[in-house]
């Protein structure tokens, strides 16, 4: 796993380095301008890329399956979990270190701004960017762990679908049925994942883990499909459900 | 022995491209696999190979232990050659790095330089190489020659020999027939989706005073005209 | 060697070797080299050239050893034979193609008199 985790590491450390480069000297920029807006603007500059950096390398891995790089690692001696894992790993290691250096950079600037200015301002306009940590409650402090492990839900329930994706097409389903099934099978991961995250709210209530899932606290099936499908997927999904119910025995019968 | 012994049926979404095929590889043994343009060769070796979805049974051979060369070279972008190399040397317990440097020099490549910046036969030739540097119990080959120049065609030749001994398997996917066709023992000629034939070379040069290249024009005409 | 494709690799590689041994050019005991070198020379399948020394060793004219390889029959006498027997085959074949094309044997005497003659 390791293994894995050093060569996709190296494959992507370019990329890494010219957003985390792009990001601090947009942030050199206007050093002494102590513009809020700015601040606001910078917060959601670095979620937005932490959130895409993270799709995008998912989207990568997924696109690489569909195109010989795949036969990389297809003869290797790895397991296939060991293939699956260490690439989780990269990505998480990725955004998450991404996310932890931005931030800390982040609250650098403005705790030189604090030197200047009242705390009491800043708090009061700030208080939409969560990665301003500087006069914070412990609670609050925890809210890039939140992102990032947002992020890691997201990407582990998207490489969850797409795996059991492709091991419903590896046996031959057709592939409306592979796509409804994953889609209510993550439904019914984000079910249950909710579920868990009240327990441990209930249980740990200082960690707030309720900003893992969607802060949206989405107990039922119609929330989950509202929420993260929008309205116009959901009926995409109506229709695949349709579809589903007329081909879900029918087995592609072209092969064997 | 065989390794293979199967009746194949295979269709990509659109296209038919196997019907009840037989097809019997028996260990040991160099094959050359011809055909026409789309015919399936690429198809045949990808499904021996196991890369699309299809349950072959192999006999005497792991699944671990096959080595198979896609016609393009499969790299990171960042990677080096030696990059490369080490990367297998790393993850395939079954690649030999000595083996791959001492040919490396001999195709005078030089280990630092980019895969991106390299020319098509030299990438074709880093291809190759990595593959003969597994030791595998079949090796699949597609389309080792184009852009490669008569010198390294040589030390390609002598490569397999060097490899090869009585459990190991060639299936080498060509157009370039008389390059192969001293080497190979047989040839598994794919005609149409219905049959593919397996023909022993000499006994091909024997009766009917051809070479393999010249039977296979001859084949090919027939089998059109059809 | 320049093997020609459009005939068996195995007999004109079972000749080539015949040759050299019926000329002298491999002496007796003499090693052959290994199935796996010849191939790389020739640039042939192993398995041909095995064959052909599995053949050539039923014939007497080559003998295998365990460990150091094949070797050139010792036996200048059994070498003589199997020439004789080789040309004689040959020959055989020779003639009923001059059968086929209804030569005289005094035709023929004359035609190979004549390119001896020349040479």
């Amino acid at each position: 796993m390791l293994k894995v985790i050093k060569y996709e590491l190296r494959r992507f450390v370019n990329l890494y380095i010219i957003l985390l480069a792009g990001c601090l000297i947009f942030f050199l920029l206007d050093f002494n301008k102590h513009l809020l807006m700015l601040y606001q603007l910078h917060a959601s500059i670095i979620e937005i890329i932490t959130t895409g950096l993270a799709l995008y390398l998912i989207i990568i891995y997924i696109l690489d399956d569909y195109k010989n790089k795949k036969l990389l690692y297809q003869k290797a001696s790895l397991t296939k979990t060991q293939e699956f894992l260490g690439k989780l790993f990269t990505m998480i290691m990725l955004f998450g270190s991404y996310l932890f250096i931005m931030t800390f950079v982040y609250n650098l600037k403005l705790y030189i701004l604090y030197k200047h200015h009242y705390l009491e301002y800043l708090r009061l306009n700030l208080d939409h960017t969560y990665l301003a940590l500087i006069g914070r409650d412990f609670k609050e402090w925890l809210y890039p762990l939140h992102l990032c492990l947002k992020n890691t839900y997201t990407i582990v329930t998207l490489a969850l679908m797409y795996g059991i994706f492709t091991k419903l097409r590896e046996k031959r389903y057709d592939s409306y049925n592979c796509i409804v099934i994953c889609f209510l099978i993550s439904a019914i991961i984000y079910y249950l994942s909710n579920y868990l995250v009240k327990l441990l709210d209930e249980t740990l209530p200082f960690l707030d883990f309720s900003y893992i899932t969607p802060r949206l606290r989405a107990f039922g099936l119609e929330d989950y499909l509202v929420n993260i499908l929008s309205v116009n997927s959901l009926a995409v999904v109506l229709l695949y459900f349709i579809i589903m119910i007329k081909f879900i025995t029918k087995k592609r019968s072209d092969n064997q | 022995m065989e390794i293979i012994k199967d009746t194949i049926t295979f269709m990509y979404p659109n296209k038919l491209v196997f019907e009840n095929v037989e097809i019997k590889i028996n260990q040991g043994e160099i094959y050359l696999l011809i055909g026409r343009n789309g015919c399936g060769k690429s198809t045949l070796l990808r499904l021996l190979a196991k890369i699309e979805p299809y349950q072959f049974k192999l006999h005497l051979v792991n699944e671990k232990e096959i080595s198979y060369m896609p016609s393009d070279l499969v790299y990171y972008s960042y990677m080096k050659i030696i990059d490369l190399l080490k990367f297998y040397d790393d993850t395939h317990h079954n690649f030999s790095l000595d083996f791959a440097l001492k040919y490396l020099d001999e195709f005078k490549l030089n280990p630092k330089q980019k895969i991106k910046k390299l020319s098509m036969g030299e990438q074709k030739i880093l291809n190759y190489l990595i593959c003969l540097s597994k030791n595998a119990k079949l090796y699949l080959i597609d389309e080792p020659f184009p852009y490669v120049d008569l010198l390294n065609d040589e030390i390609f030749r002598n490569m397999i020999i060097n490899r090869y001994d009585e459990t190991k398997t060639f299936i080498i996917a060509t157009h370039q027939i008389n390059e192969f066709e001293k080497l190979a023992s047989y040839c598994l000629l794919i005609k149409g989706y219905k049959t593919i034939e397996c023909l022993s070379t000499d006994e091909i040069r024997s009766t009917v005073s051809l070479s393999v290249e010249d039977y296979f024009k001859e084949v090919m005409r027939y089998v059109k005209g059809d | 060697m320049k093997i020609d494709p459009n005939k068996s690799i195995f007999i004109q590689l079972a000749d080539y070797i015949r040759f050299d041994i019926y000329s002298g050019k491999r002496k007796p005991n003499s090693r052959l080299e290994s199935i796996r070198d010849m191939a790389i020379i020739l640039e042939v399948n192993p398995n041909t050239i095995k064959r052909v020394y599995q053949v050539l060793e039923e014939e007497g004219l080559i003998y295998c050893h365990s460990t150091l390889g094949y070797f050139v029959c010792p036996s200048e006498e059994v070498i003589q034979k199997n020439k004789q027997k080789y040309i004689s085959d040959r020959l055989k074949e020779f003639l009923t193609l001059l059968n086929n094309c209804n030569i005289t044997k005094a035709e023929i005497t004359k035609i190979i008199g004549e390119l001896y003659g020349d040479n």
